[in-house]
């Protein structure tokens, strides 16, 4: 169960983390990020906190620093079956009846 | 640090290669997520053991990966579109998607730990898009509504109308072949 929080709440850290890089990268004159970066970064010290009380032997930063770690570690072990949803879309759009070959 | 950092390349290089053409910064979009990519697969010493196993298993997905990225690239680029279709990129692409479907079938075994922490990530991921979606809406909600918006200014429309001609000019450049 312990595993399966700090998997859950250093995915929550980590996502917020790729919305807030993601904001700033991508800002442009036209949108105001500010509300979003602050609600990010409120989920994300909140992800920090609950795995910090999961992992309490651990310092606040390296009881975030491992349970992200472990949550890119969950997600790249599943991503397999992300290969295999693309592989359904990109099959399906392969097939053609009518088409003009270049 | 450096491998944190490297993530952070990572995300910015994926997020700026999305940006539109408007934006000039799209352009460095893949060396900063190459860049990222090498940081985070190759990391320094003084890793916690986490951290370790993380890069060792991105660079051991990557082996699958980068041919299955490539393959999909080519493949959506030589799919029919308006019933033309490009059948070189088309069958490179599979080719190379194939092979790392095998690259798959061979090396991945996953057990019920991995997929019971794939659900506990896909959990947060799908509570971290609800908050998010969440803040958009009530932000959305804060706009007071402008009214009348303003017309283009003079760099505007010199930006606007480049972009059209660029891109009227390439469908021409289209139709003619």
């Amino acid at each position: 169960m312990s595993d399966f929080l700090t998997v859950l709440f250093g995915t929550i850290v980590l996502s917020s983390m790729v919305i807030i890089v993601h904001l700033k990268v991508a800002y442009h004159p036209y949108h105001n990020p500010i509300p979003l970066i602050i609600s990010s970064l409120t989920v994300m010290l909140t992800g920090i906190f609950a795995t910090s009380l999961i992992n309490s032997n651990l310092t606040f930063l390296d009881s975030m620093r491992v349970s992200v770690s472990e949550s890119i570690i969950a997600i790249l072990g599943i991503s397999p079956l992300i290969y295999l949803a693309i592989f359904i879309i990109l099959a399906k759009v392969s097939v053609s009846i009518s088409e003009i070959d270049l | 640090m450096q491998w944190w950092l490297g993530l952070a390349l990572l995300v910015s290089g994926y997020s700026m290669a999305r940006m539109g053409p408007a934006f000039r910064r799209s352009r460095f979009g893949l060396p900063l997520f190459l860049v990222g990519l090498l940081l985070t697969t190759y990391p320094p010493d003084g890793l916690l053991a986490a951290e370790s196993r993380a890069s060792n298993e991105m660079l051991a997905t990557l082996e699958w990966a980068g041919p299955a990225l490539i393959g999909f690239i080519l493949v959506a680029s030589g799919a029919p579109i308006y019933y033309v279709t490009n059948k070189p990129r088309l069958v490179a692409g599979w080719a190379l998607v194939l092979f790392a479907g095998y690259s798959i079938i061979v090396n991945w075994s996953p057990e019920a730990d991995s997929i019971i922490l794939g659900i506990a990530a896909l959990l947060g991921i799908l509570i971290t898009v609800v908050l998010h979606l969440l803040a958009v809406r009530f932000t959305e909600s804060l706009s007071s509504g402008d009214g009348v918006t303003e017309p283009l200014d003079e760099e505007e429309i010199k930006h606007v109308s480049a972009i059209l001609s660029s891109h009227l000019s390439q469908m021409e450049g289209t139709a003619d072949e």
